[in-house]
Parts: C-alpha cells; sequence; structure tokens
C-alpha cells in the first residue's frame, strides 16, 4: 500500500487534473443540455428538470472520477520520469485531447444517419486522437512555458470543483430519494 | 367493407341496441368467471383506413378480420391524437391530450392525473403487466410504475438486449429515461449528454444494431424501433406468447398491455410479404396538397403506401398465429383480448407518416376489436367512439368505479346505451407548451356524420376549418364549411367550447 501510494503525485496536483477533468465533462453536459432544455420547457417542471441534471451530474462524476483514476493508474505504472515527473501537464494534455476528440466526434455524428461513419471511422480516427496527445505530450515536455501554462490553467479550474462538487452531493441526495425512498 | 349510408348508419345503430340488449359481452363470462383476464394488444401506427377488415381494397388483414367474427368491432374508432403520446396517453388516462397534456413529443401525462390509468385503477385483483417496444409509451407506463407487477424494458425480446439504465432504476424509470436514453445516452437525436460514458455506450449500442441490420427473412431489412433497437417481428410475438402462457400459470386474473411497435415507419416487411400488392394496379384517390403539409408526389406516397400495406399484413399474419395459439390453450374462454392502435398512418396531400398537423381519417382513425371471453359471434358498432373510452370500459368489465374526471364512456356494448350524438376527438399540440393554453393545435371533432377540423396558430393558418360529411365523402375531398353553414355553425361553436373550457385552467399561467 506504501509503495502504492509512494507512487501518486501530491494531492495538489490530483486535484488540480481532477478540476480539468471535471471541467471538461460537466461544461459538456450543461451545454448539450441546452439543445435539449427548449423541448423539456415544453412539457417538464422545474423539479422534474433538475431531477434529470441530477443523474447526469452523477454520471459526469463518475466520469470524472474515472479519467482520473486512469491517469493516476498511468503514472503508478509508467517510471516517473516519463510521467509523475510532469504529472499535470502529461494529465491536462491527454484528458483535454482525449474528451475533446470524443466531443468533435459526437458533435460531428450527431445526426441518425451519421451511424455508419460513426462506428466505422473509428481505429482511424482514435489513431490520429492518440498521435496527437503522444506528441502534443513531446511538445509539452520540451517546452517550460507551457507545462508552466497548463499548471497555473489548471490550479484556476480547480475553482469549478467548489461549484460542482456541491452539486453532485445533492445529486447524490436527490437520486437517492427519487429511486429508493 | 361497402361505404356506409345514412340509412344503414340508422339501421346498424337500431340494430345495434337490440343486439346489445339481446346479450351484452359481459353475459359470455361464466358465473364464476367475474374477474376475467384482460389483454391489450396494440399495434403501433395502424390505421383502420389501411385495414381490409375496414373495407380496404387490398387484403391486408384476412386473420384481423376473422378474429373480428369473434369480437366486437368498432368502426369509427377514433385515437386521442395522431402520434404516439398523445394517442397512448388518452388510452391509458381515458381523456384527451388537452387534459392529460401529454401531448409533445415524449411528454408526461400530468401529475395529478396519474392514477387514472388501468393499472393503478384495476388494482391489486389483478397481475398487471406492461411491455411497450416504443420507448415513449414505456416513458408513459413508467409514471405508473408502482401499479405494474411485471414491467419488461422496451428492448425485451428485440435485438439489442436489454441494456437500458433507465429499466434499473425502479420508481424513478420515467425520469430516469429522459435522463439516460434521451440525453446522457440517447442514440439518435442531437449531442448526447454524457462525453466519456455515453460515447462508449452509444459505440457498443450503435454497433449491436448496426450488426443485426441484416436478416435473412428480412429483405428490405431487419426492422428497427429508430435510433433505439432492432428487431423480429416473430420474436416479439413468440415472447408476447410466451409472457402469456407464463401468466396463465398464475392463480389470478391478469391485465397486460402490450404495445407493439410494427408497423410503424421504417416499413420492413418479412420475405413473405415484401412483394404482396407490388404491381395489383391499386391507385388510391388522388387528393390536393395541403398547404401545411411537405410534397411527395403521389408516386412516393403509393410507393410508401404498398411498403407499409405490406408491413400491415405481416403483423396481421403474426396476430393470426398468437390467435390461434392463445385459441389452442384456452386462453380466449376466459380472457378480453383488446385490438387497438394509438394512432393511424396517412400517405396523401402530399405528406405521408404521422405527426404532422393532419387529422384526416387515416391519420387518426384506428382499430377496435373486442372479443369477450369464449364470444363465438360478432358484434358491429358504426357510431363515433374513441380510444378514452378504453379506460372506463376496462373498469366495467373489471367492476370497478370509474373516477368522474375520465372524458370517456364505457363503449357501447358494455352494459350502456351508445350515443349516437356524442362528439369524439383528436388533438394534436406538440408544439404547444404544456402548462400554456392550446393556441397552436389542429382537432378534429367527429360527431354524427360530420367531422369538422379545426387549425389554431400555424403561421398563415389560423383559424383555418374544414367540414366534411363522411357518409357521402369518406374520402375527405368536398369541404363544406363554406356550404353547409348551419351544420359547420353548430359544430364549430361546439368544438370552441369544448376548447374553451380546455384552455381555462391554464389562462393565468
Amino acid at each position: 500500500m506504501v509503495k502504492i501510494l509512494a507512487r501518486l503525485p501530491d494531492k495538489r496536483s490530483v486535484v488540480s487534473v481532477y478540476g480539468t477533468a471535471v471541467f471538461m465533462v460537466y461544461s459538456w453536459t450543461v451545454l448539450t443540455s441546452f439543445w435539449k432544455v427548449p423541448s423539456w420547457l415544453f412539457f417538464l417542471k422545474i423539479n422534474e428538470m433538475l431531477a434529470v441534471y441530477a443523474y447526469s451530474f452523477l454520471v459526469d462524476f463518475l466520469e470524472s472520477a474515472l479519467l482520473l483514476f486512469l491517469m493516476l493508474l498511468i503514472g503508478a505504472l509508467l517510471p516517473k520520469r516519463w510521467w509523475r515527473a510532469r504529472f499535470i501537464p502529461n494529465s491536462i494534455v491527454w484528458i483535454v485531447v482525449l474528451l475533446g476528440s470524443i466531443m468533435l466526434r459526437l458533435y460531428l455524428n450527431r445526426a441518425p444517419e451519421g451511424w455508419e461513419e460513426f462506428l466505422y471511422g473509428q481505429w482511424i480516427w482514435w489513431g490520429y486522437t492518440v498521435l496527437l496527445a503522444f506528441v502534443l505530450n513531446v511538445v509539452v515536455s520540451r517546452v517550460d512555458w507551457l507545462q508552466k501554462g497548463l499548471a497555473s490553467l489548471a490550479e484556476r479550474l480547480t475553482v469549478l470543483l467548489y461549484i460542482y462538487m456541491p452539486l453532485t452531493a445533492i445529486s447524490f441526495i436527490v437520486v437517492f430519494v427519487r429511486i429508493v425512498i | 367493407m361497402d361505404r356506409l349510408t345514412r340509412r344503414d348508419f340508422l339501421k346498424l345503430t337500431s340494430a345495434f341496441t337490440i343486439g346489445t340488449l339481446a346479450q351484452s359481452p359481459l353475459s359470455y363470462l361464466k358465473p364464476n368467471d367475474d374477474r376475467p383476464n384482460i389483454i391489450i394488444i396494440l399495434f403501433d401506427a395502424l390505421s383502420a383506413s389501411h385495414m381490409s377488415l375496414y373495407g380496404y381494397p387490398r387484403e391486408t388483414t384476412p386473420h384481423l378480420s376473422r378474429f373480428a367474427q369473434r369480437s366486437i368491432c368498432f368502426h369509427n374508432h377514433y385515437a386521442g391524437g395522431n402520434f404516439t403520446t398523445p394517442g397512448t396517453a388518452s388510452m391509458l388516462t381515458g381523456m384527451y391530450p388537452w387534459k392529460h397534456r401529454a401531448f409533445n413529443q415524449g411528454g408526461l401525462v400530468k401529475s395529478e392525473y396519474v392514477e387514472n390509468n388501468p393499472f393503478t385503477l384495476l388494482g391489486k385483483d389483478y397481475f398487471r403487466l406492461a411491455f411497450s417496444q416504443n420507448p415513449w409509451p414505456d416513458r408513459l407506463v413508467s409514471q405508473f410504475y408502482a401499479d405494474v407487477d411485471r414491467f419488461l424494458p422496451a428492448t425485451a425480446y428485440s435485438l439489442r438486449g436489454n441494456k437500458l439504465v433507465s429499466d434499473k432504476v425502479g420508481k424513478d424509470r420515467y425520469l430516469a429515461s429522459i435522463a439516460f436514453e434521451e440525453f446522457l445516452f440517447t442514440l439518435s437525436t442531437d449531442v448526447i449528454g454524457s462525453s466519456l460514458l455515453g460515447y462508449i455506450y452509444k459505440s457498443l449500442a450503435l454497433d449491436a444494431i448496426l450488426n443485426t441490420r441484416d436478416h435473412p427473412w428480412y429483405p428490405r431489412g431487419t426492422p428497427e424501433v429508430e435510433g433505439f433497437t432492432t428487431y423480429i417481428n416473430e420474436d416479439i410475438f413468440a415472447g408476447v406468447l410466451r409472457e402469456l402462457l407464463d401468466l396463465e400459470t398464475r392463480n389470478e386474473p391478469y391485465f397486460s398491455y402490450f404495445h407493439l411497435f410494427s408497423p410503424h415507419y421504417p416499413y420492413k416487411p418479412g420475405r413473405r410479404f415484401w412483394k404482396l400488392f407490388n404491381d395489383d394496379g391499386f391507385q388510391p384517390v388522388s387528393k390536393p396538397m395541403h398547404p401545411l403539409g411537405p410534397s411527395f408526389t403521389d408516386d412516393d406516397l403509393l410507393g410508401k403506401r404498398t411498403l407499409y400495406d405490406q408491413q400491415v399484413a405481416h403483423v396481421d399474419a403474426e396476430f393470426g398465429n398468437l390467435v390461434k395459439h392463445l385459441d389452442a390453450e384456452g386462453v380466449l374462454d376466459h380472457s378480453y383480448i383488446v385490438v387497438t392502435s394509438d394512432h393511424g398512418e396517412i400517405f396523401e396531400r402530399g405528406f405521408f407518416g404521422h405527426g404532422g398537423v393532419f387529422m384526416y381519417e387515416p391519420a387518426i382513425k384506428i382499430p377496435l376489436l373486442i372479443s369477450a371471453p369464449g364470444q363465438k359471434a360478432s358484434q358491429e358498432v358504426h357510431i363515433p367512439s374513441a380510444n378514452v373510452d378504453l379506460l372506463p370500459t376496462l373498469l366495467r368489465i373489471a367492476g370497478k368505479e370509474i373516477p368522474p374526471e375520465l372524458e370517456g364512456q364505457v363503449l357501447p356494448g358494455f352494459g350502456v346505451n351508445e350515443d349516437a350524438a356524442r362528439s369524439v376527438f383528436s388533438l394534436y399540440a406538440a408544439e404547444n407548451p404544456v402548462l400554456r393554453p392550446l393556441n397552436k393545435t389542429t382537432i378534429a371533432m367527429r360527431k354524427e356524420v360530420y367531422k369538422l377540423i379545426a387549425y389554431f396558430g400555424y403561421p398563415d393558418y389560423d383559424n383555418v376549418y374544414e367540414m366534411y360529411n363522411l357518409e357521402d365523402d369518406p374520402e375527405e375531398i368536398q369541404d363544406l364549411s363554406q356550404s353547409d353553414l348551419p351544420t359547420f355553425s353548430r359544430l364549430k361553436e361546439e368544438l370552441l367550447d369544448h376548447l374553451e373550457d380546455a384552455n381555462r385552467p391554464y389562462q393565468e399561467v
């Protein structure tokens, strides 16, 4: 256990990376919900719409936690100089590229008629995505000001945790009440 | 079936009254069968205007015609709306869309009326099963979740398998279905709300659907609930039979509601039917384009119509097979079987499908057959009836109290005198917010032999009326709103009175 903990980055770095994941994941949900709100307004009451958001934030929490876990796992498995030495910039690059790629692909193939394209181009798309992430990783590892910039950006994004985490806690309660009680 | 004349109409009406008094379907019950099973089989988007049972020139429904020989057959039966949500909600609640308010795509029944549904009102005297292949009715029934004893997921017996998230959350299934199936993990519309997990889910689900899009029994591709799942009609009907035979093993009466997706678009008939009617020379009556409609040519529409008719024939054959098995198992001897639809399908005036602003007969006239336990003879009802009448009728059959707020009436033949002068309504208001008065809507009112259609709130098409005499003009071509002014004024006044009543609770919101 001690050995594993020793391979984890410091708490501040973890929070910074998590803040970035939360920013990306939660903001996407909030943004895409604007497509749906007009139709929900037709037939849902405010409390019902908030319940839909509660489900959404729980899924977002799961996703952001999963992303953080993935970054920590990579850090724990790879040699320190490859990842943990630059945990924040490396993780941010991967999170942003991975999620950005997903979001772009979802946006481009949002219509039902885009089904085939969505599925059949997957390997090439993800090949390019991984390549891009690697290239950016290399670039960031060699440019000091980029590393600092990303770390500074990540630190600022942690402020969103003060908004999204309480919302997530409330969402837990709302969903628990709706399903269990 | 030949066209009905006014004289026939009156004769049949009076003959039916006598027949009703002589032998009510309730009298088919044996004394110890005081709580018969009730089985509703609903075919989504099955238009009465496309059924040979109701006089359509193509032989689309021979098995349903045979089933009608042991049923009460309602010849002028109307859906509450012209697409799934309002049509189904009206049937389940016994109220018109202007009251239950589920008139938007995927909408919900107003909370104060949620208790008015067969699952809740039949209560624990019955074991209650629900299955809807279509996700919208599944959502509606989810509102009654606490009163459904066995609630199959919308993907049951389909080729995708049961992988719905909302199916796992229990009593909050209706809101969870909006959160998950419509937003976070949706396959069909807009951008999905969950980036990472949603993407993975979408990839896996679409892969499952696309891998099953070809099937040797279906030359035009596997039938599908668009953006949701693929399915084989044969599997679905086998599933229905399996569920019913399973219910038969219980020592209690049951109520089951099967909302089956076929013959809904996309039309993908099976191999036995895909060439049926192709070169039969049938030419539907050509009708003028509607100002509010798209403009498919008559040839386009005929091609689509033929596919739809093939699909109807396929569904009919599957139904015939189901009835044969139920009969062999003795299920028909102690069960009411209700066959109906939620709305129709239209192929005219430049438009095809359902859910547009059109309220012509093919879009809203639907089948209703009710076979009482052990019934061997047919009965026919020609006075207008509506699917809002189904709930009160079921409650009457089950000996339950009928809530006063229901707008439907017990159907003729179930211990009440029919009301030939009664008006029935059908409504489209998908673009109208539920908490606002109905300002953008199309309403059809059927009264006697007349039908009034009113359009409100459409750009350059506000306050427009059409009126038809369906006895003389069943194809709805001769608009009488300018020529038969006394009738038009009488009907218009009645419709506006109803609309005013319906809008009153929302005027100050």
